[in-house]
């Protein structure tokens, strides 16, 4: 079920005393921490703790100044945002980042890596092994677009699509490839509530029955309490604290740092 | 369906246009625009594959254009017996080996950091070795040149080989080229990249335009020989002089049209399959393709590579017809900007569009001056007549006309089409 109960402290993302600095401003600050794998780890914190750019870091698209990451085990500090997918690690984006000018359907079917039909020599010289590959991610990209039911919007620009629709579509991206880690930046913003109850229930069920790790900021506490254990919160570029949303949220540092403080619109 | 009917309706448009201004100029005349601008329309759709598809902006055209000129001189031109019986061979082996040399050393010192060599010490190294190179290397070439240009023959001549493969080197070279510039400068975006790209054609311009030895610089090099019989090959074989132009040309005419033909079923086939959506992702968002597995960098470079080896053709092609090569005649209004307005408005991201732009921008830049001439003429008659006086210089305006006229196409085009006449198409089939 949820996480492996840390009985097995076994960390699939392992951040050592990672700092970046933007200017004057410490976005991360000597931070450490540790997502279970198998778990679904909760990342919270107020406006400007430092979480997308934890995410940015662990995702390889900004370097750290300070401090190492492991990912798998393995060192990979510095390496960049497509390498870190060929070993199994995936994000969405807190501000959508569709193709747009591409339909829904396209938006998935790039996805998949090493596609025949990426080299321009087998393009030319073996079009019906390309056509072949086409038809397997077609298939593939048509099941996650029923999924997600975005089959009446499958045809229409990226860009045209709402804004929860263009969250559905990153969601769905990782969905088109075997992934270890998702790294989910406020995947439920601007998704209606009917649907948010379809998307949690697929998160978990990808972690049950697929066994993804899932990484998940996210200002919706409810949705935070119903997937997340553990939940780490981040305040000033630094963890604060970590453990079961219920501990969370009795903690008086917290709700001084975080519920304290001026909350955001989820 | 109504793209491709609108589009059929466009094709059939300009197809009435070269029609009309064929029977006004005569066979001979069109028959020499629809060469060139069907040289165009490859050099056009290099440009689609860098912008259309990748989103790069390359102002650097002209660039590619010369290389692919300088090539198939280089290879179809007639051996310079002078220059190969004189030392000038030696002495360009001695600087290409110092060349080599010096390359070595650079890349030596770029790995000194094995050695122990580490941070500012390299760095130091490095600019050390980049400046003993240069040393090296001028100490051979600089004799070489003088001694070719002077006592040598003049310059290396030709190797007197078929100009299609002069063509096929003027792609390898550009691409080539494209690929150094694309490793260096392909880390800058959008307008960074382009300036960078005007500064890189500037460059290869001076250069071949300052390299007597080599090119002939502004002595310009001619006659450049055809692929196909010239006119007169046809003349000696009993053809009228005024047929002789328009079969030789119509010959030249089929080549060109082979060779397009064949560039652009591959680059339509890319396009259409999982590679150009992988392009087109990157063009739309380089973080996000980047996060779904997309080596951005190499891609881009991969395509930068690919539009310049078109460009680089279609240089050659344009200069083979020409039968010129020169150097100082080329200029970004021409050859860089030119091209740019033949994709805007032809429709970037659309194959066809390309070319239907390419082929529609070319003639209309080749007949505004004429039909500019004929209108000030006749505007100048009447107001003479009336006591007004004629307008003065009337040849020197009418061709200032061609800029103007291309501007207003352009701006036409952007209001009322602004993704082109023949748009990028969505993909919604079944």
């Amino acid at each position: 079920m949820r996480g492996r109960g840390g009985v097995s402290f076994d960390a699939v993302i392992d951040v050592q005393n990672v700092s970046k600095r933007f200017g004057g401003l410490r976005a991360v600050n000597n931070c450490s921490l540790r997502v279970e794998r198998g778990s679904i780890t909760g990342l919270i914190g107020p406006n400007g703790a430092g979480k997308s750019t934890l995410f940015n870091l662990v995702a390889g698209n900004i370097v750290p100044d300070e401090g190492r990451i492991f990912f798998d085990g393995q060192d990979v500090t510095g390496l960049k945002p497509h390498q870190l997918f060929h070993r199994g690690m995936l994000r969405t984006f807190q501000i959508a980042h569709e193709f747009s000018n591409m339909t829904a359907l396209e938006n998935l079917m790039m996805v998949p890596s090493n596609q025949t039909g990426e080299s321009l020599i087998k393009t030319w010289l073996a079009p019906g092994a390309v056509k072949d590959a086409e038809r397997h991610v077609r298939q593939k990209a048509l099941d996650v677009i029923d999924f997600l039911k975005l089959g009446h919007v499958k045809y229409e620009l990226a860009g045209n699509l709402s804004g929860g629709q263009k969250k559905l579509l990153e969601l769905g991206r990782t969905m088109m490839v075997d992934a270890k880690v998702v790294l989910l930046d406020e995947v439920a913003a601007g998704v209606n509530r009917t649907l948010l109850q379809d998307l949690a229930a697929n998160i978990e069920r990808m972690n049950q029955e697929l066994g993804y790790t899932f990484f998940v900021i996210e200002h919706d506490m409810d949705l935070i309490g119903r997937l997340c254990d553990p939940v780490i919160v981040m305040a000033q570029g630094e963890k604060i604290a970590e453990g079961p949303m219920e501990e969370i949220r009795a903690n008086p540092e917290i709700i001084e740092a975080y519920f304290g403080a001026p909350v955001e619109a989820a | 369906m109504s793209v491709a009917r609108r589009s059929l309706l466009l094709f059939a448009g300009l197809f009435v246009l070269f029609v009309v201004v064929g029977w006004a100029l005569g066979a001979a005349n069109i028959s020499l625009l629809l060469v060139q601008s069907f040289a165009y329309a490859l050099v056009a759709l290099g440009l689609n594959i860098q912008w259309g598809y990748g989103g790069l902006f390359n102002f650097g055209i002209m660039g590619m254009l010369m290389l692919g000129g300088a090539a198939v001189t280089f290879i179809s031109y007639p051996v310079n017996a002078q220059f190969w019986g004189s030392e000038g061979p030696l002495m360009l082996g001695k600087a290409l080996m110092a060349l080599l040399a010096g390359f070595l050393l650079i890349w030596g010192a770029r790995r000194a950091d094995r050695l122990g060599i580490k941070g500012k010490w390299k760095s130091f190294v490095t600019v050390l070795a980049w400046i003993v190179a240069y040393i090296v290397y001028r100490s051979q070439i600089d004799p070489a040149a003088a001694y070719i240009e002077s006592a040598g023959g003049g310059w290396v001549g030709g190797l007197g080989l078929h100009p299609v493969l002069g063509w096929l080197f003027g792609g390898v070279l550009a691409a080539g080229v494209a690929y150094v510039v694309g490793k260096i400068c392909l880390g800058l975006r959008t307008d960074y990249l382009a300036i960078a790209t005007i500064g890189i054609s500037e460059i290869i311009r001076a250069l071949l335009k300052n390299m007597d030895w080599l090119t002939r610089g502004t002595l310009t090099v001619s006659p450049i020989p055809w692929p196909t019989p010239l006119p007169q090959d046809l003349q000696a074989q009993g053809v009228s002089i005024a047929d002789s132009f328009i079969y030789a040309r119509l010959g030249f005419l089929a080549l060109v049209l082979i060779i397009l033909a064949i560039a652009f079923f591959l680059v339509q086939r890319a396009y259409g399959g999982p590679w150009g959506r992988m392009m087109r992702a990157i063009r739309d968002n380089h973080i996000a393709a980047a996060s779904m597995g997309k080596d951005v960098t190499r891609r881009q470079l991969e395509i930068f590579v690919l539009g310049s080896v078109l460009m680089g053709i279609g240089g050659a092609i344009l200069v083979s017809f020409q039968q010129i090569y020169d150097p100082g005649s080329y200029q970004p209004i021409n050859h860089t900007f030119l091209i740019w307005v033949m994709v805007i408005v032809g429709g970037a991201g659309n194959n066809w569009g390309a070319v239907f732009g390419a082929l529609l921008i070319y003639i209309t830049w080749m007949i505004s001056d004429p039909v500019a001439q004929a209108v000030m003429n006749a505007i100048s008659g009447w107001s003479t007549d009336i006591g007004w006086g004629g307008i003065p210089e009337i040849q020197s305006r009418a061709s200032q006309m061609r800029v103007f006229v291309l501007g207003v196409v352009i701006t036409i085009a952007l209001r009322y089409a602004p993704r082109g006449l023949i748009p990028e198409v969505v993909r919604r089939e079944a």
